[in-house]
């Protein structure tokens, strides 16, 4: 610039005289020199200066490039730039290291190459132009070697100054390790799980295995109670049935005593007959017959009342298993005595007709008796219960009935116990015999009954119980056993 | 034959000299009671060496059992025969009847037909 104007200074020179002109000339050049130095100096420095900061520029420019190179090249992150064609430009030594290439092998490579399924690269691009950046993009890379990598891919777009598309940068985070070890961990869990479960089901198992040993130790214990009840009741009874026994001594020896006496006053009364008219004679032997009968029948119900007591001192004596031969008619006959005494002593009112068949062959069975025994009063008590039960639902017009066989099997014997109440429902059948199973009201029954009948008959003698009926028409109970028992 | 009768219940002496009535009356027998075990025992003392020849005993009293009075009997009048009569047929109290040395045991309602059979096979 400063030349520009020294030349224009030196072409405005003006025509003059000579040696004033020529010193004037002079003197003008040298102020012009002079001051186009002056400038030339200061376009210089200032040149100087320019250039010294752009020295400095480019010395920070190179310091920050290096800079930024460092962190692209020593990032662990694997960092990439491509072209949109898919050409590689750059790869950091992370990514040469995840995918196993040489850097000069990496350089213009495809990046279809390093798709474990190209096809996906599509999807990556198509995404990334349109939202600008994908951020964590489930992708799986292929390495050199051929191994297969789960990856996530974070990348940007990269655009010219005009906007157009140049291509992509970004990371690829290798995350084959991570999710094989929460599959493993998933696994492990799985694994975890179930094994929990099972122990759990093991648990459960054994928990109702122990409630199930709880309720029988329940069940057994109440039996026990129950038996202890019994046994109680059985001393109790037998206790009462012995001071009965004393009463009724007195009066059946009283009864037999009076006749005798009668007896002998009819026969003195006779030898003396020619002191009375015949009238008066008439009616004093009417009056002693009336008192003979009466005292006779006083001996026969004190005899009755004797057999009832001891059947039921029979009953409860607790002689455990004694087997021994039993006239089993006769046991039948006592308790059916005995099973309908009890059950008029309770309701005097009430009546029922026991028809009895008895096989005269049926003879002797090696029994325990006071336990068979027990097996008959029992059902014959239910059926006189059943019974009972009907005739109070529909009164006089309802006839009572029980009906007793004995049947002879050869070595084997049947009773049959049959009642004409209002039977069993099928639904509750198979019930009947287990332990404190009762259709009788609260404190009526144990519901024991059957339950010891059955292990009487079916575990003591190796015999069987069974039961027919319809409801509304009947009940019968059908118990065999074997003559001889081991 | 002189029988004492030792039984808790009065009405005992009744039933006893109704039924021996005719043997009373022939003077085969004579009847002496006590109600209870400790009376039997002083009866026995006062008529020490007297008549008694058998005792009858209930085994179910108030106080001394028929049982204890037989050991006690057993054991100072060697020669007596005791029978007992009782409600009572279980084992123990045969068993233990037998082991104090009863010369027999009965039960009740009494059989006197086989009451008396026995006495006289005395």
């Amino acid at each position: 610039m400063p030349s520009h104007k020294a030349n224009q200074a030196l072409q405005q020179e003006p025509a003059g005289s000579n040696e004033d002109t020529s010193r004037q000339r002079c003197a003008q050049f040298e102020q012009q020199l002079k001051a186009c130095t002056a400038e030339l100096t200061t376009a210089y420095d200032r040149l100087r200066e320019e250039t010294h900061q752009r020295q400095q520029l480019e010395a920070t420019l190179g310091t920050s490039e290096a800079r930024y190179r460092t962190l692209f090249e020593e990032s662990r992150q694997a960092i990439f730039m491509n072209t949109r064609a898919g050409e590689i430009l750059e790869a950091n030594q992370a990514l040469l290291d995840l995918f196993g290439y040489t850097r000069d092998e990496m350089q213009g490579l495809s990046v279809l190459e390093i798709y474990a399924h190209p096809e996906e690269r599509g999807h990556v691009t198509q995404e990334v132009e349109r939202a600008g950046s994908v951020r964590d993009f489930a992708v799986q890379f292929r390495k050199k070697d051929g191994t297969v990598l789960d990856c996530l891919l974070s990348a940007t777009v990269r655009r010219a100054a005009d906007g157009s598309i140049l291509g992509y940068q970004g990371i690829i985070q290798d995350v084959t390790e991570r999710q094989r070890a929460e599959r493993d961990l998933a696994d492990y869990r799985h694994t975890l799980e179930q094994q929990v479960e099972a122990r759990t089901q093991e648990l459960r198992a054994k928990n109702a295995e122990l409630e199930e040993t709880l309720r029988q130790l329940h069940t057994m214990q109440d039996q026990v109670i129950a038996q202890e009840k019994l046994a109680s009741l059985g001393a109790l009874t037998a206790g009462i049935a012995h001071e009965i026994r004393n009463p009724l001594n007195f009066v059946t020896n009283f009864a037999e005593l009076s006749n005798e006496l009668l007896h002998e006053l009819h026969d003195n009364l006779a030898a003396q007959q020619a002191l009375f008219d015949p009238e008066t004679f008439e009616d004093i032997a009417d009056l002693l017959a009336s008192l003979q009968q009466n005292v006779q029948k006083i001996t026969e119900h004190g005899k009755r009342a004797d057999r009832i007591v001891n059947g039921m001192l029979q009953h409860s004596r607790g002689q455990a298993g004694v087997r021994q031969p039993t006239d089993i008619n006769l046991l039948l006959s006592e308790d059916i005595d005995l099973a309908y005494h009890g059950m008029r002593a309770q309701d005097t009112s009430f009546n029922v007709s026991i028809d009895t068949l008895l096989d005269p062959t049926v003879g002797s069975a090696n029994v325990v008796s006071q336990d068979i025994s027990r097996v008959f009063l029992n059902i014959l008590n239910n059926a006189l219960y059943a019974v009972h039960v009907k005739h109070k639902e529909l009164g006089e017009g309802f006839r009572p009935t029980l009906s007793v066989r004995s049947t002879n099997l050869g070595d084997r014997l049947e009773v049959r116990i049959r009642d004409n109440g209002n039977g069993i429902p099928p639904a509750i059948r198979d019930k009947l015999f287990q332990p404190f199973f009762t259709t009788k009201p609260t404190g009526s029954g144990t519901g024991l009954g059957l339950s010891i009948s059955r292990d009487i008959v079916v575990q003591e003698h190796q015999g069987t119980i069974e039961i027919d009926s319809e409801v509304g028409q009947y009940t019968e109970f059908i118990i065999t056993f074997p003559r001889q028992t081991s | 034959m002189h029988i004492l009768v030792v039984d808790d219940e009065h009405d005992v002496q009744l039933l006893f000299e109704q039924r021996f009535r005719r043997e009373l009356r022939a003077d085969e027998i004579a009847l002496h009671f006590a109600f209870s075990g400790e009376a039997a025992l002083a009866t026995l003392k006062r008529q020490e060496a007297g008549p008694v020849g058998l005792i009858l005993s209930d085994i179910n009293m108030p106080g001394m059992s028929g049982l204890e009075l037989l050991k006690r009997i057993k054991a100072c009048y060697a020669h007596l025969k005791v029978f007992l009569l009782t409600a009572y047929s279980d084992a123990y109290n045969y068993d233990t009847a037998m082991q104090y040395g009863a010369d027999d045991y009965l039960t009740k309602p009494i059989d006197f037909m086989a009451l008396k059979q026995k006495i006289q096979a005395l």
